[in-house]
């Protein structure tokens, strides 16, 4: 009944919060307003659980206090960037999908690099970078390009998640990110730390910076420049079919003339998008802004 | 035309479907877009339709286009609007079941079928004499859908059809409705290939104990056991303790039955990698533990899960923790529950798996390192937990699970913290001190209400609540601090003091300037039931920000102070969240009815069905019509949809 709850427990409870249908669609609205993040039936397995400690926390009893939580606490604002945090994956490695990097490397760069020759400047936007793998990831792969040497090379990588950003700024990563990396890569952009953990080598974070934006925000999404490849792979699924809607047309107007976006593997711009032309390279099919 | 056009075409007949207006003016433009290439334009029109009350023309029209075979996306649609119409349909499709095209008596009986109405149970029945083979098949298929003892009996006698298809629907039909059947009809139908699959699904859902020794049997003879899995499966019960242990029993000889269980456990048939959970649960062996966990999708099957990794106890635990990297590599779904597992199962051996957890670099490992830490009673536990301080996000449970640990180990846990509460303060480590040392907490609080971070001071008011001689004191000074953090935290506690405590620091915090703090003063105000402060509450519930009216209207309601003309102005509120709230205290007042009745109308989801739980409950007779209309006006929101349905059902039942 009130806001405030009841004081939070000392000792960890084993019993099970449920959540109702409506308390799932009660949040649902809340998250897919403030993010875009759809929380699908699916997810209500996961979300019980994932939110019962938080809701154990702040001394809540049932999901529905907590979307009221949300809204009237003066802390709201904060838990639900907690609570989006907890529900959207940030599950990323080094070199993932590395078929598409070997095409935005051997078929991409080169494109661009013929359109940017005049310019000598090079600006990649990751958006959903999470802890900053594949942000850091590019860096890497453009590192010992000759080509672009000497170039103004920009690499922006972007999240909702501040916990997120936080850990890619420190580019401390454990076994996990480095899944896909070889020993030879290890040793080349790595320093060891202990219990197996590495630091991402200070040239190859140079480039990259980070910046926390909400991509539903249109007015912190006018502040960024003018990309010539944005990355967006494996968030789209995780937004409702509006959202994804406006996060394409966003990029549509984030991208130079001739840019490119790089989705996901399972992802596609069918029913979201017919300004951009599909182009079918060796190794991948990407998406391009009509233009020069 | 390219594709990229044709698909923007389709979404401009899409969008435009989208916004016809809902009612009879809409029909023809539906009926025609159920012709369209678009499939998402057919659904959405199909969908609109169904929602519709229809004409017998309009009826006579869907029925017909049944019966065009050269557009199947036409036909298919028109089956989907008739199969949502209900008992409007059933006397055109009863007609349609002798029609002379068996393709439509088929489609006559599919529809039958999803209307699930026991009326059709005569016609389906007369319709397993069909001289058409797939008509007779659509008809067992739909009997199993319908339910009902004639339809019981009507399957039951299709078991012994020389007709193989009848007997698997049969079959099938019998598994879908949980209706077990004698084991002399259902054995001989265990050996047959064309029906082992179906017949063993049925068998799970007959609790004999010949039925239990049959499954256990088949578990151990490798050509039958993934047939017993799914019998099991079906069941979806746990096995009582005594088939369990004859399952340990027939199993012992087998193998390969851990690799063979891990195989079952990621297979794609449901019943099958639930029947594999199960087995598991039954054979308690802990090396399986990763491979439950990692098998979860998220359904029925997580709960299933979660309980075996349970049983499965320590060892279970211990098998969970063995590898870090394993664990950071299962899904989403698959970590959490091995999360839930693993703070539920926390013991003193688990100690330094979890104290490698908090130190794996991977957050989400670290915090649930934390939350389990506090569990294990462990005196190994305290110094990483400590340590932890630094890190806010594992701060918050490193600080629960310290007074967890100080109930064992209390003064261990007091000498690991005293290095933190003597220099810089932290937040946490202040709450965390408060709680755990009580009354001594005193310079501590003390100090940390005069920290030049706000946040700290915040922690001073909340912790003062465990210095019980000092907490009107500092929660005085914190009330009166620039800070509304610190103001919000101190409010927070004064509704957790002795309400002889906490009235009087009510009087200033109800008068608060910030909006957040007033909100909570009103919260608090309700908990203490704080009858003084009810004239201030009656004028907050008047505030512009939603928040404070909402708290202002609970806090009266807990102590019993909220007038109907309050309630009405309440009703008033251009917040959701208050008319909603107006509604849900309403419902014992005829008052609100004719506001309720206005907003089954609401642009919002919730704000209709609150109106509509309060109708249901107060309303009479004359509100059912207006109840029935909002339910086939929530056509898109089918959670909307259903509630909305329950209050109708709720009041119908009651008038």
């Amino acid at each position: 009944m009130s806001l405030s709850g009841r004081p939070p427990s000392t000792g960890a409870s084993d019993s099970r919060l449920e959540m109702s249908p409506e308390e799932l669609h009660l949040l649902r609205d809340l998250f897919s307003q403030a993010s875009g993040f759809l929380l699908r039936e699916d997810l209500k397995f996961i979300a019980e659980r994932r939110l019962a400690p938080r809701l154990e926390l702040l001394g809540l009893r049932d999901f529905a206090g907590y979307a009221r939580y949300l809204r009237f606490d003066a802390r709201g604002p904060d838990e639900l960037e907690s609570a989006i945090d907890l529900l959207v994956p940030h599950e990323t490695y080094f070199f993932r999908e590395p078929t598409q990097l070997r095409c935005f490397e051997q078929e991409l760069m080169p494109l661009v690099e013929k359109k940017n020759e005049r310019s000598r400047s090079l600006q990649l936007w990751s958006a959903g970078c999470s802890t900053g793998e594949e942000p850091y990831t590019l860096a890497m792969l453009l590192h010992g390009r000759s080509s672009v040497q000497g170039w103004d090379l920009d690499i922006l990588g972007t999240d909702l998640s501040r916990k997120a950003l936080t850990s890619a700024r420190r580019a401390e990563y454990g076994p996990m990110a480095l899944r896909a990396t070889t020993p030879e890569q290890k040793t080349k952009f790595f320093e060891p730390l202990e219990a197996g953990r590495v630091r991402l080598l200070p040239q190859f974070r140079e480039p990259v910076r980070f910046g926390q934006l909400n991509l539903l925000d249109a007015s912190a999404a006018s502040l960024l420049p003018r990309f010539d490849v944005i990355f967006c792979r494996n968030v789209l699924i995780y937004f409702d079919q509006l959202t994804r809607r406006r996060v394409v047309e966003l990029f549509f107007e984030r991208l130079t003339q001739g840019g490119y976006l790089l989705l996901g593997h399972s992802e596609n711009l069918l029913h979201l998008s017919t300004r951009f032309e599909l182009v079918q390279l060796e190794g991948d099919l990407v998406y391009r802004r009509p233009g020069p | 035309m390219t594709w990229l056009q044709a698909d923007a075409e389709a979404e401009a007949r899409y969008r435009a479907l989208d916004e016809l207006p809902v009612g009879s003016s809409a029909i023809p433009s539906l009926l025609f877009a159920l012709r369209d290439e678009s499939w998402r334009v057919r659904r959405l029109a199909a969908e609109r339709l169904g929602a519709h009350e229809v004409t017998p023309e309009t009826m006579q029209q869907l029925v017909g286009m049944l019966g065009q075979r050269d557009d199947t996306g036409a036909r298919n649609a028109a089956a989907a609007v008739l199969s949502q119409l209900g008992a409007a349909a059933l006397p055109s499709i009863v007609t349609l079941l002798t029609h002379a095209d068996p393709d439509q008596r088929k489609f006559a009986a599919d529809i039958l079928g999803s209307l699930r109405l026991a009326e059709a149970v005569g016609p389906l029945v007369s319709a397993l004499q069909d001289s058409d083979p797939n008509v007779r098949t659509a008809a067992a298929e739909a009997l199993g859908h319908v339910g009902g003892p004639e339809a019981r009996r009507a399957l039951e006698k299709l078991l012994v059809s020389r007709d193989v298809l009848l007997r698997v629907c049969a079959l099938e039909g019998l598994s879908e409705l949980r209706l077990p059947v004698p084991l002399p009809m259902l054995v001989p139908l265990l050996t047959d290939p064309l029906t082992r699959r179906s017949a063993w699904r049925l068998l799970g859902h007959v609790h004999h104990p010949t039925a239990s020794m049959l499954t256990v049997r088949a578990l151990a003879a490798r050509e039958s056991r993934d047939s017993a899995l799914v019998s099991i499966g079906a069941s979806g019960a746990p096995l009582s303790n005594e088939t369990e242990g004859e399952l340990r029993i027939a199993l012992r000889p087998v193998g390969d039955v851990i690799s063979w269980l891990e195989g079952a456990l990621i297979s794609p048939d449901e019943e099958l990698h639930l029947g594999a959970i199960l087995v598991a649960r039954a054979l308690g062996d802990p090396l399986l533990a990763l491979a439950i966990a990692g098998s979860v999708r998220g359904g029925r099957d997580g709960e299933v899960a979660l309980q075996t990794l349970l049983r499965l106890g320590l060892p279970g635990a211990r098998a969970l923790l063995s590898s870090i990297e394993a664990l950071a590599d299962l899904p989403a779904e698959a970590r959490a529950v091995a999360a839930d597992a693993i703070v539920r199962l926390a013991e003193p051996p688990l100690c330094d798996a979890l104290i490698a957890l908090m130190d794996s670099g991977d957050p989400e490992l670290a915090e649930l390192g934390a939350r389990a830490l506090g569990r294990t009673r462990t005196r190994e536990a305290i110094a990483p937990l400590v340590r932890s301080f630094g890190d806010d996000t594992l701060a918050v449970h490193a600080w629960r699970s310290l007074v967890h640990l100080a109930q064992t180990w209390p003064d261990e846990v007091r000498s690991a913290l005293a290095p933190l509460v003597a220099g810089q303060l932290r937040p946490h480590a202040v709450r965390a001190w408060g709680e755990i040392m009580g009354p001594r907490a005193h310079d501590v609080i003390k100090r940390a209400l005069h920290d030049p971070d706000e946040t700290v001071r915040a922690a001073a008011a909340e912790a003062s609540l465990f210095t019980p001689k000092d907490t009107v004191v500092v929660l005085q000074a914190a009330l009166m601090d620039e800070s509304a953090l610190v103001r919000r935290a101190a409010t927070r506690t004064v509704g957790r003091v002795a309400p002889v405590d906490g009235r009087p620091l009510l009087a200033r915090t109800l008068k608060d300037a910030d909006a957040t703090v007033l909100a909570l003063a009103c919260a608090s105000a309700g908990e203490l039931g704080h009858i003084g402060g009810a004239a201030r509450l009656d004028e907050l519930s008047r505030h512009a920000d939603a928040g404070v009216a909402l708290a202002a209207l609970e806090g009266l309601a807990l102590m019993g102070r909220l007038s109907d003309e309050l309630l009405l102005r309440a009703a008033g509120h251009a917040d959701a969240e208050v008319l909603k709230l107006a509604f849900g205290l309403g419902a014992d007042r005829p008052l609100l009815l004719d506001k309720a009745v206005a907003a089954l109308l609401h642009p919002r989801w919730d704000v209709r069905v609150a109106a509509a739980r309060l109708l249901a409950v107060s309303a009479g007779r004359e509100a059912l019509a207006p109840l029935q209309d909002a339910v086939a006006r929530e056509i898109a929101d089918g959670v909307a949809h259903e509630l909305l349905t329950e209050a109708v059902e709720t009041l119908a039942a009651r008038v």
